[in-house]
């Protein structure tokens, strides 16, 4: 079958979206392949499709487990039922059966931490593999903006010299991030397809305020006059609380998320803004994974994020289908010294690193010692890593290099809200690309936005819809 | 009512005999021989195990607020006042904590992904996002459904009759009914979100919640008792506990029928001698026809009893004090059984 025959028949659609063929044709001939597309642009079909064109299992490692979960899924949603995803959260007896009948599968999803398991990597390693993918690459780089010292480990899995290729997905990644890619999985040859990170369809703007108060003030007026639906990013749990409540009394339907809501709640969330019954959502960061709503107009920052990546990861939820989005940061004084505490509380400090070496040395357990010593969990596990590698002197430099590309990207966002010059080509830069402004709807530093478009219209009033009562309720969801 | 509610009445219960500690334990279903038996003795049987998620600095939170309202007085223990007695109000909870031990939950789950499944599927919708992401509930209601012989439209009917039937006839208030209702997703139709609920009848998150699983323990007991219900009967299996003893307390339960001593089965499972006698207390309280003869008399008995009575009081200290011939493990069991027929 041609590419284009399986695009329509499996997944419906009558074209490829740019890139997604370049990476698959080279894959099915056998090569390395490095997808850096922005999120939202169709990555997943990049290793979905050509699943569907040879022989033997499609091996997926996928960092978190929620993102797992969700492309998981999302295959099943098309009928593809020979899917399974290994994790840490399945019990011993589910891990055995999904383990026992691996060759069953035609997709299979493993966390970093399973694939390092001795038993479950010669399982894998005995089955016929069509070819690797390794999701959220990006994470292997200390450079990336989200690095996850389990996924080092993959280095093992790789090096062999007869293996099938291997498939590297990032939303986003520099040159140096694409280096630690390529030398980390071994490589070998890497076609390396870049789509730009540019989304020509949201325009960019920064506000910047006095303080918290006038912050909220002008939410609450944006949300007022302006359309949904969209999402506000906060800093913490609390702030989404609280802020979602106060949306709420001016009448427009608004809900909370974040990673401190119970499972059901967060569910109901999710599909009533997909559905439409909810305009906005005050979301920590926890908010965006598995969020399938192309229709997002507005993504409002109320915090600074702490890298150009999470920035831009989080505006590219708005506008995925092509309509005009825009995308809000507001900004004051005070929000550097915020991010900076956030960001260094995951970060072990050298005096830190060395009573935690101390306390393990003296055969402390490790999560008692990380108590004692004042780590984070990320801390704690970071050190954990890097101990196992190298010694303690060692251990610090490489700390302190983490650290400073921590300052870096923060930095960064620094120079991206002080900027006088155009933000699209500023946020880009930082990503290793080049543009020219827009020459409409760009950036409120280039001074020609439009937003009429936005203004919501009077007839728009929020209706309220009754609720149903309890019978009618059960007879309208069960006939 | 409230959360403040069920912690005054229990606290009440145990009319200043326990600290707050224990209390958290009740609420969190420990499944240790102290809090098992306290559950027993103050008979808060049907408060056990109500919210396993309860968080130390949520119930830390609720006793200082209930503290500096004068509601009750901590000192070691736990007293409530005056104020707090009239504040804890005369409504009857119906729970049965004791049963269902946090498991209500999952029939909840099971229920909400069921109705999900056969409201898109009677609507001839195929794809939908599970509003169920735990693997053991998506199991579940994948095999229910494997199971069924008829089709997915009368399924669906055939499972709002039962719904119907429940709701009209198990005693629930018409708060709960919404609640319950409302907690279900469907085709083009999104459960309420408990903050939503809120708004609409003004109570407290809290209260709704519990509320809810009252509503829960309700249906479960109802459903139970009625053999026309078969999907639901089907629905909640499992979510009642079968055994009330613990692991352990079982395995010496096995021992002590193979007519071992306390001491014998101490040593044979390399346990303390103390840990054993909680095993006891725990067979004691949860099996009928428990041979307590074998370690007390009944005019022991009779005469502990005397004392609980004179000095109003369970503590086993005083209690200790008055009948310095009894062992604790043997008070323990005297207050477990409960007073003699005679």
């Amino acid at each position: 079958m041609e590419l284009q025959d399986v695009l329509r028949q499996k997944f419906g659609y009558e074209s490829f979206r740019p890139g997604q063929q370049e990476v698959i044709t080279e894959l099915l001939a056998g090569r390395d392949t490095v997808a850096i597309f922005p999120t939202g642009t169709g990555k997943s079909l990049c290793y979905q499709l050509p699943a569907y064109m040879v022989d033997g299992a499609v091996i997926i490692i996928s960092p978190l487990v929620a993102l797992m979960e969700d492309q998981v899924a999302n295959l099943r949603k098309h009928k593809e039922k020979r899917v399974v995803a290994i994790n840490s959260f399945l019990s011993r007896q589910e891990k055995e059966l999904a383990l026992s009948t691996l060759a069953h599968y035609k997709f299979i999803f493993l966390s970093p931490e399973m694939v390092m398991q001795q038993h479950v990597r010669q399982l894998v390693q005995q089955l016929p593999i069509a070819f690797f993918v390794v999701d959220e690459a990006h994470c292997i780089s200390e450079w990336g903006f989200d690095f996850r010292p389990d996924y080092l480990r993959l280095k093992e899995l790789f090096s062999v010299l007869e293996r099938a290729p291997v498939l590297a997905l990032t939303a986003t990644a520099n040159e140096k991030v694409v280096e630690d890619i390529t030398t980390y999985l071994h490589m070998r040859k890497p076609h390396i397809e870049r789509q730009s990170i540019d989304r020509p369809n949201i325009s960019y703007r920064v506000m910047h305020m006095d303080n918290e108060w006038v912050k909220t003030e002008w939410i609450i007026q944006r949300l007022a006059t302006t359309i949904g639906p969209g999402v506000i990013y906060v800093a913490s749990r609390k702030r989404a609380d609280e802020l979602a409540a106060m949306i709420r009394e001016t009448g427009i339907p608004t809900a909370s998320y974040h990673g401190g809501k119970e499972q059901d709640e967060r569910s109901i969330i999710q599909q009533q803004f997909v559905q439409g019954e909810l305009e906005w959502i005050c979301a920590t960061n926890a908010f965006g994974m598995g969020i399938h709503k192309d229709d997002i107009r507005q993504v409002i920052h109320e915090h600074l994020p702490a890298t150009p990546s999470a920035y831009i990861q989080e505006v590219g939820r708005a506008g995925r289908d092509g309509e005009k989005a825009a995308a809000t940061l507001l900004y004051s004084k005070r929000d550097i010294q915020k991010v900076k505490f956030i960001v260094y509380e995951d970060l072990p400090d050298e005096q830190q690193t060395l009573y935690y070496h101390s306390l393990l040395q003296s055969e402390t357990k490790s999560q008692l010692a990380a108590e004692q010593a004042g780590l984070s969990e990320v801390a704690s596990r970071l050190l954990d890593y890097y101990l196992e590698q190298s010694d303690v002197e060692n251990v610090i430099r490489q700390i302190h290099q983490i650290y400073q590309v921590k300052e870096k990207q923060i930095a960064e966002m620094e120079c991206y809200v002080k900027s006088d010059s155009c933000l699209r080509e500023k946020l880009v830069q930082f990503f290793g690309e080049n543009t020219s402004p827009a020459e409409a709807d760009c950036c409120s530093n280039c001074q020609n936005l439009d937003d009429d478009w936005l203004i919501k219209s009077e007839t728009s009033t929020e209706q309220v819809v009754e609720a149903l009562q309890w019978r009618e309720r059960l007879h309208q969801l069960l006939g | 009512m409230s959360f403040d509610s069920i912690l005054l009445t229990i606290f009440q219960r145990l009319h200043g005999e326990r600290s707050a500690q224990g209390v958290y334990h009740i609420l969190r279903g420990k499944r240790s021989g102290q809090t098992l038996q306290d559950v027993e003795y103050y008979q808060v049987k049907s408060y056990y195990a109500l919210l396993p998620q309860l968080t130390a600095g949520e119930f830390q939170q609720a006793l200082e607020r209930m503290q500096a309202d004068g509601l009750i007085y901590i000192n070691e223990l736990v007293y409530v006042t005056a104020k707090g007695q009239m504040a804890t109000g005369s409504e009857m909870w119906r729970f049965n904590g004791w049963n269902y031990r946090g498991r209500e939950r999952e029939f909840a789950r099971r229920l909400a992904l069921l109705v999900q499944t056969l409201s898109n599927l009677r609507s001839s919708e195929t794809t939908f996002m599970p509003i169920q992401k735990e693997l053991p509930t998506q199991q579940f209601v994948k095999g229910f459904l494997r199971n069924q012989s008829s089709s997915m439209i009368s399924l669906s009917t055939s499972l709002r009759k039962e719904l119907e039937h429940v709701l009209t006839n198990s005693s629930l208030t018409d708060l709960q009914r919404m609640i319950v209702s409302s907690r279900l997703t469907g085709y083009r139709l999104t459960a309420s979100t408990w903050e939503q609920m809120t708004d609409r009848v003004n109570l407290p998150v809290k209260t709704l919640q519990l509320y809810y699983i009252e509503a829960l323990h309700i249906m479960l007991d109802f459903i139970q008792q009625r053999p026309n219900l078969p999907l639901l009967t089907e629905l909640a299996a499992g979510c009642k506990v079968d055994t009330y003893l613990t692991q352990s307390a079982e395995r010496t339960r096995k021992l002590f029928e193979r007519g071992y001593s306390v001491e014998q089965i101490a040593s044979l499972r390399n346990l303390k001698l103390s840990t054993i006698e909680d095993h006891f207390i725990e067979m004691a309280s949860n099996m009928d026809g428990f041979p307590y003869k074998d370690f007390i008399t009944e005019e022991q008995i009779d005469v502990v009893w005397r004392h609980v009575e004179q000095l109003q009081t369970k503590r086993l200290r005083l209690l200790k004090q008055q009948c310095p011939e009894l062992s604790y493990f043997q008070l323990r069991l005297i207050i477990m059984i409960g007073r003699s027929e005679s």
